[in-house]
C-alpha cells in the first residue's frame, strides 16, 4: 500500500499513462515502462491502463499492480486473456459484463466507476444497488466531485461502505482547482483509494496531482507513506520527455523553483531554521535549496552568497554591494545570477 | 456571501525568487487591478526603501477605487515609512507560531503581544486603518491565536489575516478554525493561503465558507515557493461552487 493511517491501508492509483497518447504519439516503449516502474517506486500501488496503453507497454512491469479499464466488449476479453486481477468500468459495462461473464468476473476485483456531481449526492449511489449485483464488486470509484466541499467526508464514505460493502476510491477532477484537497481529505477520512495523475495532468479539467496527494498525505495527514519521493525530479524529467510538456517551476512539490528563495525575511528565516519558511525540506523530494539574489534580498542574503561563493567578506562593503545588486536586479527585471554577482563584487 | 479580494501580487507575489518589478510596472499593474474591481491592493514593503517606496507612493497618489495597503514588520520605523507613502491601510505582520517567534525572532509570546499592541497603538493614534497579519497562523497554538485576535480586536483592529505561511492547511481544518475565530472574537478574517501542496484555492474557498470575508490572491498564483492562491482560479472556483457549497455545509 502507498500509505497507512491508524493501521488501515490506503492505496494510490495513477492514471497518467492513459492520458499520454493524447499528448504525444509514438512514445518509446522503454520510456513508458520506465515511467511505470518509477511510479511504483515513488509510492503508487496501481497503474490504470486501457487497451491502447497496455498494447503500448507490451507487458506489465514489476513492482506495481495494474487495473485494466474496460470500455468495450473486446476489452473485457483482453482483460481475461492477460490475467488482470483488477478492472474498472462504468455501470453500463458492468451490468452487461455481469450477464455475460459472471463466472470469470468472480476471479477479478472489479471497480465500478460512477460520475458523482458532488459527494453529498451519495443517495444516488445507494440506488445503484437496485440494479447492480454488488456482491462481486470490489470497489466503487467516485469520479468528478468537483462541486464538492468535502466537509463531511467521513460520514459520506462511511455510508457508502456500510450500504454497499465496497472499497471507496476517489477520482476527483480539477474543474475548480480543488482535486488534490478532495483526494487528501478523502484519504484522511476513510477512502481506501485515491486515483490521481502526475502533475494533475489529463482529462478535460485535470485530476488530483499524484505528487501533491502523496506528500500531503505524509506531511499534513500524518499517513505513513512507503514510496521514495526523492525520485520525483527523475519522474518529472521522464514525464517532460515523454509528453513534450514542461512542468512549471512553481508547480507544488515538483517545480524547479519551489526551493529558490530571495526575500530578506525568508533568507534570514531559512538561515536560522529552514523550517520557519518550509513545510518540508528539499531532501524529502530530491531537490536542493537555492539562494537567489535580487530586488528583495537583504544584507544577510548578500553575506550568505559571498560565503557560498567563497568570496572573502573581509573589507567588502556589504551595504554598497547590496545597493548595486538591487539596482541591477530592478534595471534588468530579474534576479542577479552568481556570475554577474561575482563580476559586480570584483568591480568594487 | 460576498468576498473581497486582496491582491498581493505586488507584495507576496513579487517575492517569488527572480521577479523584480520596476516603479512603472507596479503602478501599471495596480491600475489594471483597480479596473478589475479588486477591493485592496497590497502594494509592497515601504521599509525596503528606494524604488519600492516610490512605487507605493505613486500608487497611493493615483486615488484608485482599490484601497492601497502597505506591508510592515512589527517595527515603528517601518510603519512610519508606510505612512510617508500615503497608503490607505497599514498592514502589520505578527509572527504567531512558536517556531517563528523563537527561531526567527528569538523572542517569546509575551514580547509578540507587547510589540503588537505598541504597533497598533502607534498606527491607530495617527488615524490609519490597521490590519494585522498573523504569520504562520496555521502552525500556531490555536488558543494563542485566539488570544492575539482578542487583543487586536480590543485595540480597535477590525480585520486579521490568517496566513497559512507554509501551506499546510486542508479545507476541513481551516473551515473549523475560521468559524471558531469568528464565533469567539467577531473579528473579520482575511485568508492568505500558500500553495505548497496544491490546496490554496480549496483552502481559500473553505475559509470563506467558514466566514472569512477577504481572500488574498496573486495573478498567476505567483509567490514564494509554490506560490499563493491564484486569482483567476479562486474566482472560477468561487463562482462555480458557491451556491451549491452554501447548501452543502
Amino acid at each position: 500500500m502507498a500509505a497507512m493511517l491508524q493501521g488501515k491501508n490506503r492505496y494510490i492509483t495513477d492514471r497518467t499513462i492513459l492520458q499520454m497518447p493524447d499528448k504525444k504519439k509514438d512514445i518509446p516503449r522503454k520510456d513508458l515502462r520506465d515511467f511505470c516502474v518509477m511510479l511504483g517506486r515513488v509510492g503508487v500501488d496501481f497503474i490504470e491502463v486501457d487497451r491502447k496503453t497496455f498494447e503500448a507497454l507490451g507487458a506489465l512491469t514489476e513492482g506495481v499492480r495494474y487495473i485494466f479499464r474496460v470500455e468495450k466488449e473486446e476489452d473485457m476479453r483482453m482483460c481475461f486473456e492477460h490475467g488482470f486481477k483488477y478492472c474498472v468500468m462504468g455501470s453500463r459495462s458492468l451490468m452487461w459484463a455481469q450477464m455475460q461473464y459472471k463466472r470469470k468476473l468472480e476471479k477479478i476485483k472489479t471497480i465500478l466507476e460512477v460520475d458523482v456531481y458532488n459527494a453529498q449526492k451519495t443517495e444516488h449511489l445507494i440506488r445503484l444497488k437496485g440494479f447492480i449485483d454488488f456482491q462481486g464488486i470490489y470497489g466503487i470509484r467516485m469520479k468528478g466531485l468537483s462541486q464538492s466541499m468535502l466537509i463531511d467526508w467521513h460520514d459520506i464514505i462511511g455510508m457508502i461502505k456500510e450500504y454497499l460493502s465496497v472499497k471507496v476510491d476517489l477520482c476527483p477532477e480539477d474543474k475548480y482547482h480543488m482535486a488534490t484537497a478532495t483526494g487528501v481529505e478523502g484519504l484522511m477520512n476513510g477512502a481506501d483509494f485515491v486515483t490521481a495523475t502526475f502533475g494533475g495532468s489529463g482529462g478535460l479539467y485535470g485530476f488530483a496531482a499524484l505528487e501533491e496527494v502523496l506528500l500531503a498525505a505524509k506531511v499534513i495527514g500524518g499517513l505513513r507513506v512507503r514510496g521514495d519521493m526523492t525520485l520525483l525530479p527523475e519522474l518529472r524529467r521522464l514525464y517532460e520527455k515523454m509528453t513534450g510538456e514542461n512542468v512549471k517551476g512553481i508547480k507544488p512539490v515538483v517545480g524547479d523553483d519551489i526551493f529558490k528563495y530571495e526575500s530578506g525575511i525568508h533568507a534570514d528565516g531559512i538561515r536560522k531554521n529552514p523550517a520557519t519558511y518550509e513545510p518540508y525540506g528539499p531532501d524529502e523530494v530530491g531537490q536542493r535549496r537555492q539562494l537567489i539574489l535580487g530586488k528583495h534580498s537583504g544584507s544577510n542574503a548578500v553575506i550568505m552568497k559571498l560565503k557560498e561563493l567563497c568570496i572573502d567578506c573581509e573589507g567588502k562593503n556589504v551595504t554598497d554591494i547590496l545597493k548595486r545588486m538591487r539596482a541591477k536586479s530592478i534595471r534588468l527585471k530579474r534576479n542577479v545570477p552568481d556570475s554577474e554577482f561575482i563580476a559586480l563584487c570584483n568591480e568594487l | 456571501m460576498d468576498v473581497d479580494i486582496v491582491d498581493t501580487t505586488l507584495r507576496d507575489g513579487e517575492q517569488k525568487a527572480g521577479i523584480a518589478l520596476g516603479v512603472r510596472d507596479k503602478v501599471r499593474i495596480a491600475q489594471i487591478l483597480d479596473s478589475l474591481g479588486v477591493f485592496q491592493i497590497e502594494a509592497g514593503i515601504p521599509a525596503m526603501g528606494g524604488d519600492e517606496k516610490e512605487s507605493i507612493t505613486r500608487m497611493a497618489a493615483l486615488d484608485l477605487n482599490s484601497k492601497i495597503s502597505a506591508w510592515n514588520r512589527m517595527h515603528v520605523d517601518d510603519i512610519r515609512k508606510s505612512m510617508e507613502c500615503g497608503a490607505d491601510m497599514i498592514h502589520i505582520s505578527v509572527p504567531s507560531s512558536d517556531i517563528q517567534i523563537k527561531d526567527k525572532l528569538g523572542k517569546d509570546r509575551e514580547w509578540v503581544v507587547d510589540r503588537m499592541k505598541r504597533c497598533i497603538a502607534f498606527t491607530k493614534d495617527r488615524d490609519y486603518e490597521v490590519t494585522i497579519g498573523f504569520e504562520d497562523a496555521s502552525r500556531s497554538d490555536f488558543d494563542f491565536l485566539l488570544h492575539l485576535c482578542s487583543i487586536a480586536f480590543a485595540a480597535g483592529v477590525r480585520r486579521i489575516r490568517y496566513a497559512d505561511t507554509v501551506g499546510i492547511l486542508y479545507p476541513g481544518r481551516i473551515l473549523k478554525e475560521v468559524r471558531s475565530i469568528r464565533s469567539q472574537t467577531k473579528i473579520e478574517i482575511e485568508m492568505h493561503a500558500h500553495n505548497d501542496f496544491g490546496m490554496a484555492v480549496a483552502n481559500s474557498v473553505a475559509a470563506v465558507k467558514g466566514g472569512a470575508k477577504y481572500v488574498d490572491c496573486t495573478f498567476g498564483g505567483i509567490g514564494e515557493r509554490a506560490g499563493n492562491c491564484n486569482y483567476i482560479q479562486f474566482i472560477r472556483a468561487w463562482s462555480g461552487i458557491s451556491d451549491r457549497c452554501m447548501m452543502l455545509i
